[in-house]
C-alpha cells in the first residue's frame, strides 16, 4: 500500500489501492475456498436399488429415505405405493397408490392390500447423498516390528478380509474368504464361497470367522445356506449368486497349457494346483489352458472350476495404496464422493486383468465366450460352476480357459451334467462367542442388516449355526457380505508418488507393463513372505 | 493480455473435460428425473454394441431394458422387441435417470470465469475451479450408470433389477403386446 500524504488526491489514491487489495484477498479466498466446498458438499446423488422377495425385504415400513415401494407379480402388472407397510401376521403388504398393467397403464387407484403370493419381487430405491466416506479411517504408521518377513517385503504383507474356519473334530479348517474385493464401503457386496473340505457330522456347524491382517473388517452378515441334493448329486454356486444340482461329474480327458499336459494337476480337488508366472513385460499378458472331455451330454452341462488367485491383485493394490501414500485417505473418499467415476478408473485394473474366461467353440470354430469368474482372493480355494449353452459341445468337445498369466490357481477342472436349479435355507447364526464368552450383541449385528459386526485385528470370533436335521442331505455355503478398509504401513509411504496414481487411473495399460519387473523380482518369494505375515494376537 | 488467454485456456480446458463426461443415449425427456425414480416403473435406458459374427461388423441397438434370462436381452425400440443373445454383446450402457450434468457444467465454467478478478492468483483458483467443477459434473453424469465391455453374468444379473420386468418376462405375455413408454409423461 502507498504511503499516504497530505494532498487529497494522493490520499484517495492510496486508500482506493488499500480497498482494491483487501478486495482482491476476499475474492481470492471466496474463489479458492468455494470450490472445495462446492466439491465437499456437491454429493451427487446415489440410488440404491433393493429388490428382493417379500420374506426376505429387510425393509417393513415406509420412511422418508424410501417412501414408496413397487410390488411386481407375475403378471407383469406393478403396485407403486407409498405409506406402506409389511404385515408378517397376514404376510400381505398394504399401501395406497396403483396397479398399473404390464404396458404401465393404471388399471387402478386405491388402497391395497396385496398377499406375499401374489407378488414375486418387492422393489425400492432410497436416493442417498454420496458423502465422504462415513468410518473411513485410514490407519497410517503401523510398523509390523513383529513380522521381520512382512517388513523385508512389504508388499507381501499378509491382507485378506474376513477369513471364515469351518470346525472339523478339534480342529478349524480354512474353508472362504469373504468379500475379497470389498476395500471401500460403496464396494460392499455379498460373497458366496462353498464349504467343500468339511462335511457336517452332527447338527451343529460352528464356524471362526478371524481377522488376521491390518485392516479393519465391516461384517453385515454371515449365514450358511443349505441347498439339499439327490443321492448321487451336489450342488454348485454360480457366479451370479445361482445354484445348480448336478451329477455324472467327469473328470478331463486332457488338459494342456501349451505344450505341457497339465492333466494331473487339475484332475481332482486334492491341493495340488497348476499355476503359471507372471510375463515380464505386461502383467495382462493372457494365456489359454485347454481341456477336452469325453462322454458328453447333449444338452445341460456345466463346468466346475476349482480356484483361487496368486499374489498378484495383493501386490498390485498395495502398491495402488503406496503410490497414495500420504494422500491414500483423499483418493479413497474421492472414489467414494464421485463413485462411479472414480471407481470405473479403479475398476479397469481388474477390467484388464480379468478372469477365468470360458470359451467354446461354434460351428465355424470361432471361440465364443459363455462365462467367466471374477472372484478375487489368494487365501480360500472357491468352486464355481458356468453352465454352457445347450450343444455347446457337440462340435467339439474342447473347452478353453482364458486367463492372465500368472493372476490364477486351478486346483480342479470336471464337467458335469445340470439336474435343476436349486433354492438355498439361509441359516442365520444363533449364537457367537468372544474369547469364549458368548456375545449377544455381535448376533444381534450380524442378523439385522442396518447393522455391522466391525472386528479388528487379532478379532476372532466362533458363530454357531443350527442345521436341518437330515443335515447329510445337503450342501452347504457361506454367505457373507459387509467391506474391508487397509491399514497402511510405514514402509509403504516411502514410495508416494502421484504421477504414478494418475497412470494407474488414465493409462492402466502402460502402468501394468512398468510394473511387470518390480512385480517379476519378487513374485517367487512372495508366498513365503504373505503367509508368514498373519497377525495373529500375542 | 495474459490473463485474457489464461482465461480463454481455462475455459477452453474446462469445455474440453466436460466433453469427457459421460452422453446420455436416451432420447430427450425419456429418463426420469432422479426424484422420480422412486415412482418409475419402466426399465432403464439400455444401448448395446453388438458383433455380428457372420459379417463380423458392429451395430447399436438401444431401447428400453425390459428384461433379460440366462441366454437373452430384451430391448424395446419403439414398438419392436428386440432378442439380443448375449453372446454377442461388446459393449452395454444402462441409464436409469436424467443426470444434473448441466448445472454443474455451469458452474465449472461460471466458477473459473469469476477468477478473472483475482489477476495473477487465478493461476491458483482458476485451476480449482477447473479440477473441482469438472470431477463434479463428470462424477455427476457417471453416477449411476452401468456400463461394461464384454459384460459378464455377474452384470446382466446386476442390470436385470432395473429393467421393466425384474421379475423376468411374464409367462404369459407376448412380446408384441409390449408398448413403450409415452413421453408425454412418465407414469
Amino acid at each position: 500500500m502507498k504511503k499516504s500524504n497530505i494532498d487529497r488526491t494522493g490520499m484517495k489514491i492510496s486508500y482506493s489501492n488499500y480497498r482494491r487489495s483487501k478486495i482482491k484477498i476476499a475474492i481470492i479466498f471466496i474463489c479458492i475456498l468455494t470450490p472445495a466446498i462446492i466439491l465437499m458438499s456437491c454429493a451427487t446423488a446415489r440410488i440404491t436399488r433393493t429388490v428382493e422377495k417379500p420374506k426376505n425385504f429387510p425393509y417393513l415400513k415406509y420412511s422418508d429415505d424410501i417412501p414408496y415401494i413397487k410390488l411386481h407379480t407375475e403378471s407383469g402388472s406393478v403396485y407403486s405405493l407409498h405409506s406402506w407397510e409389511f404385515n408378517e401376521a397376514t404376510q400381505t403388504i398394504t399401501g395406497i397408490g396403483e396397479l398399473l398393467d404390464f404396458n404401465r397403464n393404471v388399471i387402478k387407484e386405491d388402497t391395497f392390500s396385496v398377499s406375499y403370493d401374489e407378488i414375486l419381487l418387492v422393489e425400492t430405491n432410497e436416493i442417498n447423498a454420496s458423502s465422504p466416506v462415513l468410518g473411513l479411517s485410514v490407519m497410517t504408521g503401523i510398523t509390523l516390528a513383529i513380522t521381520i518377513a512382512c517388513i523385508s517385503n512389504p508388499k507381501a504383507c499378509f491382507g485378506s478380509c474376513p477369513t471364515f474356519y469351518v470346525k472339523e473334530g478339534n480342529d478349524f479348517v480354512l474353508q472362504a474368504e469373504g468379500f475379497s474385493s470389498s476395500i471401500l464401503p460403496s464396494l460392499e457386496e455379498k460373497d458366496i464361497d462353498a464349504i467343500s473340505k468339511v462335511k457336517p457330522y452332527k447338527s451343529e456347524m460352528i464356524l471362526k470367522l478371524k481377522n488376521e491382517a491390518l485392516e479393519t473388517h465391516v461384517i453385515r452378515s454371515a449365514n450358511i445356506l443349505a441347498l439339499p441334493h439327490k443321492k448321487n448329486g451336489r450342488i454348485f454356486a454360480t457366479t451370479n449368486d445361482g445354484f445348480y444340482e448336478v451329477d455324472k461329474i467327469q473328470k478331463p480327458l486332457l488338459c494342456t497349457n501349451k505344450t505341457d499336459d497339465i492333466t494331473n494337476e487339475v484332475s481332482m480337488l486334492d491341493g495340488l494346483e497348476w499355476f503359471s508366472t507372471s510375463d515380464s513385460s505386461n502383467l495382462a499378458e493372457k494365456e489359454t489352458v485347454e481341456i477336452t472331455f469325453s462322454n458328453i451330454e447333449k444338452a445341460n452341462n456345466g463346468l466346475i472350476i476349482s480356484y483361487r488367485q496368486k499374489l498378484l491383485t495383493t501386490f498390485l493394490f498395495y502398491q495402488s495404496l503406496s503410490y497414495m501414500g500420504s494422500n491414500t485417505g483423499n483418493w479413497l473418499s474421492n472414489a467414494e464422493r464421485v463413485n462411479n467415476d472414480m471407481n470405473q478408473k479403479i475398476g479397469k485394473i481388474d477390467d484388464l486383468l480379468g478372469g477365468i474366461e470360458v470359451l467354446i467353440q461354434s460351428d465355424s470354430e470361432e471361440w465364443i465366450k459363455v462365462g467367466e469368474i471374477i472372484e478375487t482372493g489368494p487365501i480360500a480355494t472357491d468352486i464355481k460352476i458356468i453352465p454352457l449353452p445347450e450343444n455347446a459341445l457337440l462340435t467339439s468337445s474342447k473347452i478353453k480357459l482364458r486367463m492372465t498369466k500368472g493372476l490364477w490357481r486351478i486346483d480342479n477342472i470336471a464337467l458335469a451334467h445340470i439336474v435343476d436349479t436349486v433354492e438355498p435355507i439361509k441359516i442365520t447364526p444363533q449364537k457367537a462367542f468372544y474369547n469364549e464368552l458368548e456375545d449377544p450383541v455381535a448376533v444381534k449385528k450380524l442378523n439385522d442388516s442396518t447393522k455391522a459386526l466391525v472386528t479388528l485385528p487379532g478379532d476372532e470370533y466362533e458363530l454357531v449355526y443350527q442345521l436341518p436335521s437330515n443335515f447329510k442331505e445337503y450342501d452347504y455355503f457361506i454367505e457373507s457380505r459387509g467391506y474391508y478398509l487397509e491399514w497402511l504401513r510405514n514402509e509403504w509411504l516411502v514410495d508416494e508418488n502421484p504421477d504414478k496414481v494418475n497412470q494407474m487411473l488414465f493409462n492402466p495399460i502402460q502402468y501394468l507393463k512398468d510394473l511387470a519387473p518390480e512385480f517379476k523380482e519378487i513374485e517367487a518369494d512372495m508366498e513365503r513372505s504373505f503367509w508368514s505375515s498373519k497377525y495373529v494376537l500375542p | 493480455m495474459y490473463y485474457h488467454k489464461f482465461l480463454i485456456a481455462a475455459v477452453t480446458v474446462i469445455l474440453l473435460l466436460l466433453n469427457s463426461c459421460a452422453p446420455s443415449y436416451a432420447p430427450t425427456n425419456w429418463l426420469p428425473n432422479t426424484d422420480q425414480i422412486q415412482k418409475e416403473s419402466f426399465g432403464g435406458w439400455l444401448t448395446l454394441s453388438i458383433v455380428d459374427s457372420i459379417s463380423n461388423t458392429d451395430f447399436q441397438i438401444e431401447g428400453e431394458l425390459i428384461s433379460t434370462d440366462s441366454e437373452y436381452v430384451y430391448v424395446l425400440s419403439d414398438s419392436v422387441i428386440n432378442v439380443v443373445s448375449k453372446l454377442y454383446v461388446t459393449n452395454s450402457i444402462l441409464e436409469i435417470d436424467d443426470k444434473n450434468t448441466d448445472a454443474y457444467a455451469g458452474l465449472a465454467v461460471l466458477g473459473t470465469l469469476s477468477t478473472i478478478s483475482n489477476g495473477y492468483y487465478l493461476i491458483f483458483s482458476a485451476p480449482m475451479w477447473i479440477i473441482g467443477g469438472s470431477a463434479a459434473a463428470g462424477g455427476e453424469s457417471r453416477r449411476d450408470r452401468y456400463v461394461k465391455e464384454f459384460p459378464s453374468y455377474t452384470y446382466w444379473d446386476e442390470i436385470q433389477n432395473f429393467s421393466r420386468f425384474p421379475q423376468g418376462l411374464p409367462p404369459n405375455l407376448t412380446l408384441d403386446e409390449l408398448r413403450p413408454k409415452k413421453l408425454s409423461g412418465n407414469d
